[in-house]
């Protein structure tokens, strides 16, 4: 018994190693799992879906691979919808140089995705703008909501019908967005507390704050959605899972008159399903069986650990 | 000078990104920058305080005003200001001229940053100090990172086509290999050695030797399984729902794994979070007020 408490940490390195590698070999028929979805991740979907078509959003993308498995399905979620909706996007970053690239290659793994399943894909100019970092991200908003027209002073982009570099404020992202609150939504994927930095500047001005945050940062980021300055919250890879069975299965939705999968009782409405041309949303559900083989794991580290502890404090007052 | 930043486009001093304008106001504020450094060594001592003490607090004095000063409500910037008006419409119009200062002098950091690995490193080399040859490769790699993205942006930015890797060069697919082939997946392979790590130390310092740490392992326990799709959808779904039939408004619903995890995170959690913040809100005002008005012994 005593083994317990000293269990070598390099066999469990490899038990980890194992265990969350497993998954990745199987099917993805054979991975994905029934998830219940939370009042925060439903809000933010909902809101999501209801941006009006063709609008513009601003999209802060502050992850780099690091958080691949939370932020990289978060930000190919919101792209989907985007698609789905002929949203327009802003992309730009706040918080880490490699950003920028790191946001450019999803648009472009996703665009990849579209082309192959015939949908429109992203075109720079027409459809969004990467505007790259800035690095003073406090600076930025707060102009943001002052006067949006000066916040990208000086940003230019290849206009591919003029043949030439121009004004991003002429570019039909931006043509007709005069104040912060012809935005659609802002919506943040992060991986660090810029979030604060955005609902500080942000928040009350007329605008839909919508966060996408790690596991990690998920505790100070329901603060924020709990007082109601954000309008939904996807937290770490639960939060893509639960977006993914919203857009796969819809909300208040069922195609048969069986029972809603999701059900939302804060939204009268219903939401259909995303159309087959925008499927696989697998990205989080393929990490999911990895996340619950390590908390396994990590549960029965922890329990093992505790057997062991008892075991010796009852040998000692014997 | 403010009143030339009170535009509601472009500020003054700002011209389109590559233009040669751009170019020529760059390099115009740099050599200011080196004159303005060069006079500054040559002010007595005595007198350099007073000038840094005086630009922190110009500095932080603006964003005050910013803040404190009124502002008419729903003042269209095609508007023009009347009587009081003026000086609350001045300092909104100004914002962005001094966001643009502010966004240049954090980016400056970054070449803060480069400066002092190159110089740090490149002593190392020189001088044949120890674990050298660590030094030569890190400055290679900076080096050929920073040609090769350079490159890489100058060509897509004058020919965009080459988004598209059908029209990859050699540079876009060198920077394909290092930033995404390398960069990436190194950086990836970084952080997730962090779980390795979080199970030993959960199962070493996970153990039940005081009350306290029960109720934290109890609390960990819930959250951990709740994050768990299958074990929620199990036990909130499955079980639950065959004890209440399926009834919203049955006491038992409340026993639900979700339902007790959404507390946890409402009435424990949240609160707790918010006190902290409170407390980090009231030091960074107290620790930003000595800093404006050079309070610090270390700062000025």
């Amino acid at each position: 018994m005593e083994k317990l408490l000293n269990i070598n940490r390099y066999a469990m390195y490899l038990l980890l190693c194992v265990v969350v590698t497993i998954p990745f070999f199987l099917p993805p028929s054979a991975t994905v799992i029934p998830t219940l979805t939370n009042p925060n991740t439903q809000d933010l979907y909902i809101n999501m879906m209801q941006i009006p078509e063709g609008s513009t959003v601003i999209i802060e993308s502050d992850w780099t691979v690091s958080t691949r498995g939370e932020s990289a399905g978060q930000l190919e979620a919101f792209l989907k919808i985007c698609r789905h909706r002929n949203l327009k996007f802003v992309l730009l970053s706040g918080a880490d140089p490699q950003a920028p690239q790191v946001a450019l290659n999803t648009v472009k793994r996703l665009n990849a995705q579209f082309k192959d399943a015939g949908l429109p894909e992203f075109k720079p100019w027409d459809d969004y703008l990467a505007v790259g970092l800035f690095p003073d991200p406090a600076a930025f908003w707060q102009t943001v909501s002052a006067n949006i027209r000066t916040s990208f002073a000086g940003k230019t982009a290849y206009d591919p019908a003029a043949g030439q570099r121009r004004s991003v404020y002429e570019s039909p992202v931006l043509k007709n967005i005069k104040t912060n609150k012809d935005l659609g939504m802002v919506v943040i994927i992060t991986a660090s507390a810029s979030l604060d930095t955005m609902v500080q500047r942000m928040s009350g001005k007329g605008t839909k704050l919508a966060p996408m945050v790690t596991g990690v940062m998920a505790p100070e980021a329901m603060v924020y959605y709990a007082s109601g300055q954000v309008v939904g919250l996807s937290n770490g890879l639960r939060g893509v899972v639960e977006l993914e069975t919203m857009m796969a299965r819809g909300v208040n939705y069922s195609a048969d008159s069986k029972e809603p999968f999701v059900k939302a009782p804060q939204f009268p409405g219903k939401i259909e399903p995303l159309p087959e041309g925008l499927k696989p949303l697998d990205r989080g559900m393929s990490y999911f069986a990895s996340l619950h083989a390590a908390l396994i794991l990590m549960i029965l580290a922890v329990v093992l650990g505790n057997i062991g502890l008892l075991y010796q404090n009852r040998k000692g007052k014997s | 000078m403010l009143n030339l930043l009170a535009q509601t486009e472009m500020p003054p001093f700002a011209a389109e990104g590559g233009s040669d304008q751009v170019k020529q106001f760059a390099l115009y504020t740099l050599i200011a920058g080196f004159l303005l450094v060069a006079a500054m060594s040559f002010v007595p001592t005595k007198l350099r305080r007073p000038i840094v003490v005086g630009a922190t607090f110009l500095a932080g004095f603006y964003y005050v005003l910013l803040w404190l000063w009124p502002k008419p409500v729903n003042f269209a910037p095609e508007q023009k200001p009347q009587g009081s008006e003026h000086v609350g419409v001045w300092l909104t119009n100004a914002l962005p001229g001094v966001s643009s200062i502010t966004q240049t002098l954090t980016a400056l950091l970054l070449g803060l940053g480069v400066y002092s690995v190159l110089r740090l490193h490149g002593t190392k080399l020189i001088k044949k100090q120890k674990d050298w040859a660590f030094s030569l490769v890190l400055l290679i790699s900076m080096l050929t990172m920073v040609t090769i993205g350079y490159v890489d942006y100058s060509e897509l930015k004058n020919n965009p086509d080459k988004v598209n890797q059908a029209s990859w060069g050699f540079f876009q697919y060198a920077k394909d290999f290092l930033f995404d082939g390398m960069l990436q997946a190194m950086d990836a392979a970084m952080f997730s050695s962090i779980a390795f790590f979080i199970l030993f130390a959960a199962y070493r310092a996970f153990r039940i030797r005081s009350i306290e740490s029960t109720v934290l392992l109890a609390t960990a326990l819930i959250v951990m399984l709740s994050l768990m799709g299958l074990v929620e959808y199990a036990l909130s779904k499955q079980v639950i729902d065959s004890i209440t039939g399926g009834d919203p408004g049955h006491f038992m619903n409340n026993f639900a794994l979700n339902q007790v995890r959404n507390w946890i995170q409402t009435y424990v959690q949240g609160p707790g979070i918010l006190a902290l913040t409170w407390g980090i809100g009231i030091g960074s005002l107290s620790m930003g007020l000595r800093l404006w008005l050079s309070l610090e012994k270390t700062g000025g």
